[in-house]
């Protein structure tokens, strides 16, 4: 029984570990789905509008929309049949949204001053939710407060809801519970996340009760530390503090942000942060536990090792690989360093979506709110020409900009409490 | 030694059985839409009856829809009869429907029922049981098969049905229990609680009528309603778990950094309780119960429990009419006390019920104590004393629904028995 074993029995190395091909072909398959449920809520929109527009009809529409006001039929009605599906969402626009929600997440679990693991949990339910369901059937801005009242209650981290709501202007109780089987369901269940918290916690602690040893003339058996230490002067303690909290930014932002958490181990994760956060730490640590020297995490001989979970450094059994066999291999460190350095590219890439621009972002959400809202569109009460040519879908008439800005504005205050943009950002 | 060896052969196929039965690459495809992953009992089942469901043509059926997946789960399994009800949750006899790959299985279906006290959605007590419940996997663990939600936004579990539990075969007069039989329980217990602890999960309920019993005699932990996990550093846990007669010491001085001491504690008492056939140390208040605690292992000191006097709820219980101080018991004491264990089974349960939590032998270490390889070595679960019956069924019934943490129905309560209840948990925000 190693710890490898342990990993691999958990839902999130049985369930949510996919291979990057794997990964995109999900999220191109939930974005058929999105569209396909787009198509279908335009073609009810259509029926039901065109039924509504025989001048009997004094019935409103029946409206999923916010705004039935909209709906009023004031105007001389407009042909449905005339306006085009509207253009739908791309994977990578979707994930685009996916990921801005997550950074907003980051902020929102900041304001509660959430712990990380409380904060991670809740950025990952809402990756995971949407790596299933598309932002076009459900937009993440409705479900990051749920999300995140899910997370504190898995991480045992509870506060009561009307306390929860208090912090948040306009935020009811209502709202919260609205999704949360939605989202419970939509991550299967699986509430159960392996963050790379804790190893990186502990190796710290690891390392710095090390080094503490070495400064007091400990430690002169182990080559590897001796090493590690030398690399790391003229503070090497000093040093290792100062990674940790580095360290522990890049766990709790760019780690949540990108694909990781389906790719790598939380080990693996967690050494891929510390990398990025010293490269001489990462390597040197990597070194003294993996290296020539150690005893442990040899590559096995007989049997290849699976790829994943090295984590035997913390609390490892002993058992296996203290077996001749696996004692004999080559050391893993060079191996684990390259797994380790992809990860870190990988979340390194993750921080292209803190820096997309407000007006993509805003142009991502007009597609969206358009794709959701048929009735809007469809409706009489729209000065929408008919006959307009597809552009219509991008560019709608002065009237149409000017009620979606007010319709936008409304929207933000309405839904969204942080007003749209992320702290810093502009 | 044996005994582990069987244990983990056992679990790691179960594991692979899983690994085999859904590899992550398999699952883009379950429903021939691409993009629902479900776990992997569903898929298989869908292989066999997905095209049935499908009455929608593929333009109406909203696949994006995570209830359509709920709906899909919940027409899995059929509810046959009510095996009891109380104010936490709805038990039902149920079982799985038969497809053209499996055959019917029995399952407890168990209704959380919405909480009038928390209002708050899903409760803490079924948000842990589904966390823990869905990574832990062991033969010796109850198997949570699937989650949906009912019309009434109210969480199903539908559980491995199991149809009795310790504290029937400990009560059940008729019924003679070897040592063997005890040697068995107690080793398929600690395989259970090991996994858990492994996993780093923390049961904080172990009692008799959380240890249940299959058809076939595998014992299985169950109700993980207080569990959750350990070893977080500068992380504050709660002292207010486990019911009051199986709480170690620690707990009582309102230790908030505590590991699975706890639980071995609690499972040693229990194996007491299979050799008496009554509970060892049943107070009738906290106060109570630690007094009996101090008299029947020894008053907590700093000499043999280095540290105790830094905890914040430390006393010394000065009973009226006992010696104020007990030594910590010796081996003389459990061995008049439990002679039938035999020496070498005295020796591990002191080891179970040590004082001071740091003495105590871990899950894994009980598990190589030589007790268990020798004579008379444990009864085969399939040869295990029964209950069983119809009887039984309604008892686990009713065992299933109780909130986390008490001791009895709340019928048994008026029996004159008083109020044995483990204190409800504190969630630290007032509500």
């Amino acid at each position: 029984m190693t710890e490898d074993n342990l990993y691999a029995s958990s839902t999130q190395c049985k369930t949510w570990s996919f291979g990057p091909s794997t990964l995109s072909t999900i999220r191109q398959n939930t974005n058929a789905a999105g569209i396909r449920s787009i198509k279908r809520g335009w073609k009810r929109a259509r029926l039901e509008a065109s039924s509504s527009n025989t001048p009997a009809a004094t019935t409103p529409i029946p409206s999923t929309a916010s705004t039935p006001t909209l709906a009023a039929a004031t105007t001389p009605s407009i042909d449905p049949a005339a306006i085009p599906d509207p253009e739908p969402l791309t994977p990578e626009e979707e994930l685009t949204l996916v990921h801005y929600y997550i950074l907003r997440l980051v902020d929102l679990s900041d304001i509660y001053n959430f712990p990380s693991n409380v904060k991670s949990t809740a950025c990952i339910f809402l990756s995971r939710f949407h790596l299933h369901h598309s932002v076009q059937s459900y937009h993440p801005k409705h479900l990051i407060h749920t999300v995140l009242f899910l997370a504190t209650k898995t991480e045992n981290h509870y506060i009561p809801l009307s306390d929860f709501c208090k912090r948040v202007p306009k935020l009811t109780p209502e709202a919260v519970l609205k999704h949360e089987f939605t989202v419970a369901g939509g991550v299967r269940w699986d509430f159960d996340i392996k963050h790379p918290l804790r190893a990186a916690d502990g190796a710290i602690m690891e390392l710095l009760t090390a080094l503490g040893g070495v400064a007091n003339g400990n430690g002169a058996s182990d080559p590897g530390l001796q090493a590690l230490s030398q690399r790391l002067t003229p503070n090497p303690v000093r040093r290792v503090q100062d990674t940790h909290g580095r360290m522990k930014a890049f766990l709790t932002k760019e780690a949540l942000v990108s694909d990781v958490y389906y790719h790598y181990t939380p080990p693996q994760v967690f050494l891929g942060a510390l990398w990025l956060a010293d490269k001489d730490v990462a390597e040197s640590y990597i070194e003294w536990r993996f290296g020539e020297n150690s005893t442990m995490g040899r590559v096995a001989k007989k049997r290849k090792k699976d790829k994943r979970g090295k984590d035997r450094d913390k609390n490892g059994d002993k058992e296996e690989d203290a077996t001749p066999e696996t004692a004999k291999g080559p050391p893993l460190a060079p191996k684990l360093l390259s797994v380790v350095k992809s990860c870190a590219e990988m979340m390194t890439s993750a921080r292209a979506y803190a820096e997309i621009p407000r007006e993509e972002l805003m142009r991502i959400d007009k597609k969206l709110h358009r794709c959701q809202n048929p009735q809007k569109f469809l409706g009489a009460g729209m000065a929408l020409g008919a006959g307009l040519s597809d552009a219509m879908a991008r560019k709608p008439s002065e009237d149409g900009v000017a009620a979606g800005k007010a319709e936008e504005r409304k929207r933000k205050l309405d839904d969204d409490p942080f007003g749209g943009s992320l702290p810093g950002r502009d | 030694m044996s005994a582990t060896a069987g244990s983990s052969a056992s679990s790691s196929t179960t594991r692979q059985n899983h690994a085999a039965a859904a590899p992550p690459t398999r699952r883009t495809l379950p429903f021939g839409n691409g993009h629902t992953p479900v776990p992997a009992s569903v898929a298989e089942h869908d292989d066999g009856g997905g095209g049935s469901l499908s009455k929608d043509g593929s333009d109406a059926s909203d696949i994006d829809d995570p209830d359509d997946i709920n709906t899909k789960t919940k027409r899995k399994y059929t509810k046959d009869r009510k095996l009891g009800e109380g104010a936490y949750a709805v038990v039902n006899l149920g079982h799985r429907r038969a497809t053209t790959t499996d055959s019917a299985i029995p399952v407890a279906i168990k209704k959380i029922k919405v909480n009038t006290e928390f209002r708050d959605g899903l409760s803490m007590d079924a948000i842990r049981e589904v966390k823990y419940l869905r990574e832990l996997h062991h033969p010796n663990i109850i198997a949570l098969l699937d989650v949906f939600s009912s019309k009434n936004q109210n969480l199903c579990l539908v559980l491995e049905f199991l149809d009795s539990d310790l504290e029937m075969i400990i009560k059940d007069s008729s019924l003679t229990l070897s040592m063997a039989d005890v040697k068995s329980w107690m080793l398929m217990s600690l395989r259970g609680l090991w996994w858990c602890h492994k996993a780093f999960v923390l049961h904080r309920d172990i009692k008799p009528n959380n240890l249940l019993l299959s058809s076939t005699g595998v014992l299985k932990l169950a109700d993980f309603g207080l569990a959750r996990s350990f070893a977080d550093p500068y992380r504050p846990m709660t002292s207010n778990v486990i019911t009051r007669w199986y709480r170690p010491p620690e707990l009582f001085y309102g230790a908030k950094f505590y590991s699975s001491a706890v639980d071995i504690f609690s499972l040693g008492l229990v194996f007491c309780e299979l050799m008496l056939r009554t509970p060892f140390l049943p107070g009738n208040s906290d106060l109570h119960q630690f007094e009996l605690i101090c008299q029947a292992l020894g008053t907590p000191t700093e000499e043999n429990w280095p540290g105790v006097s830094q905890l914040p709820g430390y006393y010394v219980p000065q009973a009226e009419n006992t010696t104020t101080m007990v030594k910590e018991r010796g081996k003389d004491f459990f061995m008049n006390t439990f002679i039938a264990a035999g020496e070498s089974g005295v020796d591990l349960l002191m080891k179970m019920i040590r004082l001071d939590p740091r003495k105590r032998c871990t899950a894994r270490e009980a598990l190589d104590a030589p007790w268990f390889s020798q004579e008379p070595y444990p009864t085969k679960p399939a040869n295990l004393p029964k209950k069983g019956g119809g009887k039984g069924i309604e008892k686990v019934g009713s065992d299933l629904k109780r909130k986390a943490g008490e001791l009895f129905n709340s019928n048994d309560e008026t029996s004159g028995r008083g109020k044995k209840v483990a204190r409800k948990l504190d969630f630290g925000g007032g509500g």
